[in-house]
Protein backbone atom coordinates (compact mmCIF):
# COMPACT_ATOMS: atom_id res chain seq x y z
CA UNK A 1 0.00 0.00 0.00
CA UNK A 2 0.93 3.39 -0.82
CA UNK A 3 1.88 5.53 2.16
CA UNK A 4 0.63 9.08 2.65
CA UNK A 5 3.91 11.69 2.11
CA UNK A 6 2.37 13.94 3.85
CA UNK A 7 1.00 12.77 6.68
CA UNK A 8 4.33 10.62 6.91
CA UNK A 9 6.82 13.59 6.70
CA UNK A 10 8.34 14.32 9.78
CA UNK A 11 7.98 17.99 10.12
CA UNK A 12 4.39 17.47 10.20
CA UNK A 13 4.19 14.01 12.80
CA UNK A 14 6.52 16.35 14.82
CA UNK A 15 3.75 19.26 15.07
CA UNK A 16 0.85 17.29 15.48
CA UNK A 17 3.15 15.49 18.58
CA UNK A 18 3.92 18.79 19.77
CA UNK A 19 0.42 20.17 19.70
CA UNK A 20 -1.04 17.25 21.63
CA UNK A 21 1.83 17.23 23.70
CA UNK A 22 1.45 20.99 24.66
CA UNK A 23 1.57 21.68 28.28
CA UNK A 24 1.53 18.00 29.20
CA UNK A 25 4.46 16.27 32.04
CA UNK A 26 6.03 13.55 30.11
CA UNK A 27 5.26 9.90 30.26
CA UNK A 28 7.71 7.87 32.06
CA UNK A 29 9.95 6.25 29.85
CA UNK A 30 10.36 3.23 32.40
CA UNK A 31 6.82 2.97 34.06
CA UNK A 32 4.88 4.68 31.46
CA UNK A 33 2.86 6.69 33.91
CA UNK A 34 2.53 10.08 33.53
CA UNK A 35 4.86 12.31 35.29
CA UNK A 36 4.13 15.31 37.35
CA UNK A 37 4.95 18.62 37.66
CA UNK A 38 6.56 20.42 40.40
CA UNK A 39 4.39 23.13 42.35
CA UNK A 40 6.75 25.68 41.10
CA UNK A 41 8.69 26.54 37.74
CA UNK A 42 11.69 28.36 37.24
CA UNK A 43 11.51 31.31 35.04
CA UNK A 44 14.01 32.40 32.34
CA UNK A 45 14.73 35.36 29.69
CA UNK A 46 15.46 34.34 26.36
CA UNK A 47 17.38 36.89 23.64
CA UNK A 48 14.34 36.23 21.63
CA UNK A 49 11.40 38.87 20.43
CA UNK A 50 7.99 38.35 19.01
CA UNK A 51 8.07 35.73 16.55
CA UNK A 52 11.89 34.96 16.05
CA UNK A 53 12.76 31.44 15.12
CA UNK A 54 15.42 29.13 16.74
CA UNK A 55 15.95 25.48 17.13
CA UNK A 56 14.96 24.48 20.98
CA UNK A 57 17.52 22.10 22.40
CA UNK A 58 19.63 21.73 25.74
CA UNK A 59 22.83 23.49 24.51
CA UNK A 60 20.62 26.68 23.66
CA UNK A 61 18.62 26.81 27.21
CA UNK A 62 21.81 26.43 28.91
CA UNK A 63 23.98 28.82 26.60
CA UNK A 64 20.81 31.60 26.67
CA UNK A 65 18.60 31.45 29.57
CA UNK A 66 18.75 34.71 32.31
CA UNK A 67 16.99 33.76 35.10
CA UNK A 68 14.83 35.94 36.60
CA UNK A 69 12.24 36.22 39.32
CA UNK A 70 8.40 37.72 38.09
CA UNK A 71 6.86 37.68 35.18
CA UNK A 72 7.00 41.38 35.91
CA UNK A 73 10.48 41.61 34.88
CA UNK A 74 9.63 40.75 31.14
CA UNK A 75 10.41 43.30 28.91
CA UNK A 76 7.94 43.96 25.82
CA UNK A 77 7.77 41.80 23.49
CA UNK A 78 10.27 39.69 24.96
CA UNK A 79 10.12 36.22 25.00
CA UNK A 80 10.47 34.33 28.28
CA UNK A 81 10.60 30.28 29.05
CA UNK A 82 9.47 28.33 32.21
CA UNK A 83 11.37 25.30 33.30
CA UNK A 84 9.40 22.45 35.16
CA UNK A 85 11.37 19.86 36.84
CA UNK A 86 8.47 16.82 36.23
CA UNK A 87 8.85 13.75 38.86
CA UNK A 88 7.32 9.65 37.85
CA UNK A 89 4.90 9.58 41.33
CA UNK A 90 5.85 5.42 40.58
CA UNK A 91 9.90 5.02 39.98
CA UNK A 92 10.86 8.89 40.61
CA UNK A 93 12.49 9.44 37.73
CA UNK A 94 13.00 12.78 36.16
CA UNK A 95 12.89 15.07 33.12
CA UNK A 96 12.70 18.64 32.55
CA UNK A 97 9.67 20.25 30.80
CA UNK A 98 10.74 23.98 28.88
CA UNK A 99 8.06 26.05 27.67
CA UNK A 100 8.80 28.80 25.42
CA UNK A 101 5.83 31.74 25.84
CA UNK A 102 5.50 35.36 24.50
CA UNK A 103 3.89 37.42 27.07
CA UNK A 104 0.80 40.14 25.82
CA UNK A 105 -0.09 42.17 28.43
CA UNK A 106 -1.96 39.22 30.46
CA UNK A 107 -2.10 36.47 27.73
CA UNK A 108 1.04 34.15 27.62
CA UNK A 109 1.25 32.82 24.04
CA UNK A 110 2.78 29.24 24.13
CA UNK A 111 5.52 29.09 21.46
CA UNK A 112 7.58 25.56 22.18
CA UNK A 113 7.09 22.73 24.49
CA UNK A 114 9.65 20.28 24.84
CA UNK A 115 11.09 17.70 27.24
CA UNK A 116 14.75 17.32 28.48
CA UNK A 117 16.51 14.92 30.89
CA UNK A 118 17.43 15.93 34.16
CA UNK A 119 20.95 16.06 33.15
CA UNK A 120 20.84 17.81 30.28
CA UNK A 121 19.62 21.14 31.84
CA UNK A 122 20.81 20.46 35.35
CA UNK A 123 22.88 23.86 35.14
CA UNK A 124 19.80 25.58 35.21
CA UNK A 125 18.36 24.15 38.25
CA UNK B 1 7.30 67.53 6.45
CA UNK B 2 6.61 66.80 2.94
CA UNK B 3 4.61 64.14 2.78
CA UNK B 4 3.91 63.82 -1.10
CA UNK B 5 6.08 65.08 -3.82
CA UNK B 6 4.05 66.33 -6.88
CA UNK B 7 6.73 65.55 -9.11
CA UNK B 8 6.60 61.82 -7.95
CA UNK B 9 2.49 61.59 -7.83
CA UNK B 10 2.77 63.03 -11.38
CA UNK B 11 5.16 60.80 -13.00
CA UNK B 12 3.51 57.72 -11.41
CA UNK B 13 -0.31 58.61 -11.91
CA UNK B 14 -0.03 61.32 -14.48
CA UNK B 15 0.56 58.97 -17.37
CA UNK B 16 -2.24 56.55 -17.25
CA UNK B 17 -4.71 59.56 -16.52
CA UNK B 18 -3.12 60.98 -20.03
CA UNK B 19 -3.46 57.53 -21.46
CA UNK B 20 -7.32 57.27 -20.35
CA UNK B 21 -8.32 60.97 -21.28
CA UNK B 22 -6.56 60.09 -25.26
CA UNK B 23 -8.58 56.97 -25.26
CA UNK B 24 -11.75 58.54 -24.12
CA UNK B 25 -11.19 61.36 -26.35
CA UNK B 26 -10.70 59.36 -29.52
CA UNK B 27 -13.18 57.29 -28.65
CA UNK B 28 -15.73 59.93 -28.21
CA UNK B 29 -14.95 61.42 -31.57
CA UNK B 30 -14.40 58.23 -33.41
CA UNK B 31 -18.00 57.32 -31.97
CA UNK B 32 -16.28 53.70 -30.85
CA UNK B 33 -17.36 52.90 -27.50
CA UNK B 34 -15.23 50.37 -26.74
CA UNK B 35 -12.34 52.47 -26.86
CA UNK B 36 -13.76 54.90 -23.84
CA UNK B 37 -14.55 51.68 -21.89
CA UNK B 38 -11.48 50.26 -22.19
CA UNK B 39 -9.56 53.58 -21.32
CA UNK B 40 -11.72 54.16 -17.99
CA UNK B 41 -11.58 50.16 -17.28
CA UNK B 42 -7.76 50.55 -17.94
CA UNK B 43 -7.55 53.79 -15.52
CA UNK B 44 -9.16 52.31 -12.59
CA UNK B 45 -6.79 48.96 -12.98
CA UNK B 46 -3.92 51.73 -12.91
CA UNK B 47 -5.29 53.50 -9.85
CA UNK B 48 -6.17 50.23 -8.07
CA UNK B 49 -2.44 48.84 -9.08
CA UNK B 50 -0.46 51.40 -8.18
CA UNK B 51 -0.69 52.36 -4.62
CA UNK B 52 -1.08 48.55 -3.53
CA UNK B 53 1.87 47.10 -5.33
CA UNK B 54 3.82 49.02 -7.83
CA UNK B 55 4.53 52.08 -5.29
CA UNK B 56 5.05 49.70 -2.31
CA UNK B 57 7.71 48.32 -4.98
CA UNK B 58 9.17 51.19 -5.38
CA UNK B 59 9.41 52.35 -1.50
CA UNK B 60 11.09 49.30 -0.57
CA UNK B 61 13.79 50.02 -3.51
CA UNK B 62 13.97 53.86 -2.45
CA UNK B 63 14.28 53.05 1.16
CA UNK B 64 17.40 50.68 0.44
CA UNK B 65 18.93 53.24 -1.34
CA UNK B 66 18.42 55.61 1.40
CA UNK B 67 19.52 52.85 3.79
CA UNK B 68 23.27 53.36 1.96
CA UNK B 69 23.55 57.09 2.88
CA UNK B 70 22.85 56.81 6.57
CA UNK B 71 26.11 56.29 7.64
CA UNK B 72 27.26 59.33 5.83
CA UNK B 73 24.61 61.34 7.82
CA UNK B 74 25.69 59.65 11.12
CA UNK B 75 22.75 57.88 11.47
CA UNK B 76 22.56 53.76 12.62
CA UNK B 77 19.32 52.65 12.64
CA UNK B 78 18.34 49.90 15.36
CA UNK B 79 15.01 49.43 14.44
CA UNK B 80 13.05 49.39 11.38
CA UNK B 81 9.08 49.26 10.91
CA UNK B 82 7.41 49.27 7.51
CA UNK B 83 4.00 51.10 7.77
CA UNK B 84 1.38 51.81 4.63
CA UNK B 85 2.48 54.96 4.31
CA UNK B 86 6.21 54.93 4.67
CA UNK B 87 8.91 53.18 6.64
CA UNK B 88 10.09 54.23 9.78
CA UNK B 89 13.72 54.16 11.32
CA UNK B 90 14.67 54.69 14.76
CA UNK B 91 18.49 55.19 15.76
CA UNK B 92 20.54 54.32 18.80
CA UNK B 93 20.56 57.81 19.66
CA UNK B 94 16.69 57.71 19.56
CA UNK B 95 16.61 59.69 16.77
CA UNK B 96 13.69 59.20 13.92
CA UNK B 97 14.29 59.12 9.98
CA UNK B 98 11.19 58.04 7.59
CA UNK B 99 10.98 57.90 3.79
CA UNK B 100 7.48 58.10 2.99
CA UNK B 101 5.32 56.79 0.55
CA UNK B 102 4.86 59.71 -1.86
CA UNK B 103 8.01 61.14 -1.27
CA UNK B 104 10.66 58.26 -1.38
CA UNK B 105 13.47 60.21 -3.08
CA UNK B 106 13.99 62.68 -0.08
CA UNK B 107 14.73 61.29 4.04
CA UNK B 108 13.00 62.98 6.36
CA UNK B 109 14.58 63.26 9.71
CA UNK B 110 11.99 63.92 11.98
CA UNK B 111 12.26 65.26 15.46
CA UNK B 112 11.19 62.63 18.40
CA UNK B 113 10.31 65.11 20.54
CA UNK B 114 7.10 66.43 18.39
CA UNK B 115 5.75 62.69 18.88
CA UNK B 116 2.46 62.73 20.44
CA UNK B 117 -0.13 60.69 21.51
CA UNK B 118 1.81 57.39 21.03
CA UNK B 119 -0.85 54.42 21.62
CA UNK B 120 -1.33 50.59 20.86
CA UNK B 121 -4.96 50.68 18.40
CA UNK B 122 -6.00 46.58 18.96
CA UNK B 123 -8.70 47.53 16.31
CA UNK B 124 -10.98 45.71 18.93
CA UNK B 125 -14.89 45.49 17.87
CA UNK B 126 -17.20 42.69 19.12
CA UNK B 127 -17.07 40.33 15.78
CA UNK B 128 -13.03 40.45 16.40
CA UNK B 129 -9.53 42.25 15.72
CA UNK B 130 -9.79 43.79 12.07
CA UNK B 131 -5.88 44.79 12.92
CA UNK B 132 -3.78 45.89 15.18
CA UNK B 133 -1.45 49.45 14.87
CA UNK B 134 0.68 51.83 16.75
CA UNK B 135 -1.03 54.97 16.38
CA UNK B 136 1.02 58.52 17.11
CA UNK B 137 1.01 62.26 15.95
CA UNK B 138 3.78 63.78 14.19
CA UNK B 139 4.12 67.20 14.17
CA UNK B 140 -0.01 67.50 14.71
CA UNK B 141 -0.17 64.65 12.15
CA UNK B 142 -1.93 61.37 12.69
CA UNK B 143 0.51 58.18 11.76
CA UNK B 144 -0.09 54.14 11.80
CA UNK B 145 1.83 51.77 11.64
CA UNK B 146 0.27 48.53 10.72
CA UNK B 147 1.91 45.62 12.74
CA UNK B 148 -1.54 43.35 11.64
CA UNK B 149 -4.07 44.01 8.79
CA UNK B 150 -6.69 41.40 8.55
CA UNK B 151 -7.95 41.32 4.86
CA UNK B 152 -11.24 39.58 5.12
CA UNK B 153 -13.45 39.66 7.74
CA UNK B 154 -12.18 39.31 11.69
CA UNK B 155 -9.50 37.15 13.60
CA UNK B 156 -10.25 36.47 17.27
CA UNK B 157 -8.85 38.78 19.80
CA UNK B 158 -7.08 35.66 21.53
CA UNK B 159 -5.61 34.93 18.32
CA UNK B 160 -1.79 34.55 18.36
CA UNK B 161 -1.46 36.53 15.35
CA UNK B 162 -3.12 39.04 16.83
CA UNK B 163 -1.15 39.09 20.52
CA UNK B 164 1.80 38.48 18.28
CA UNK B 165 0.96 41.82 16.63
CA UNK B 166 -0.45 43.78 19.59
CA UNK B 167 3.40 42.66 21.27
CA UNK B 168 5.39 44.56 18.33
CA UNK B 169 2.53 47.48 18.36
CA UNK B 170 3.83 47.76 22.22
CA UNK B 171 7.00 47.31 21.47
CA UNK B 172 7.30 50.06 18.66
CA UNK B 173 5.04 52.36 21.23
CA UNK B 174 7.81 52.10 24.01
CA UNK B 175 10.39 52.81 21.66
CA UNK B 176 8.97 55.78 20.00
CA UNK B 177 8.47 57.09 24.15
CA UNK B 178 12.13 55.92 24.50
CA UNK B 179 13.22 57.94 21.27
CA UNK B 180 11.05 61.46 22.95
CA UNK B 181 12.88 61.28 26.08
CA UNK B 182 16.23 61.12 24.66
CA UNK B 183 15.44 63.92 22.48
CA UNK B 184 13.96 65.95 25.50
CA UNK B 185 16.88 65.33 27.50
CA UNK B 186 19.53 66.29 24.77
Amino acid sequence: MKKNSFLNSPSIMKLALQYKLAGKPPKCALCRSRMEKQDRPLLFLLPLYHDDEYIPSAAYYNRHCTPIEDVSQIPTGRRACRLWVCVCPSCGRRKIAVEDFLRVRDVELSEKYTIYEEAELSSLL
Amino acid sequence: MNKVDGKYILKWFGTPTAVMLVLVIIGAAADVALLVVMGIMLWILSMALLPSIILKKQLIKKALEQEKSFSQKGFSYQQKFTSSNGIFYIDAGGRLAIVWKYNPDSLYMADPSKITDIRTNDGKTPAGSYGVCCEFKLEGKKIKIWTLRVSNGYLDMRNPKVLEAISKADKLGELLKNARTNAGSR
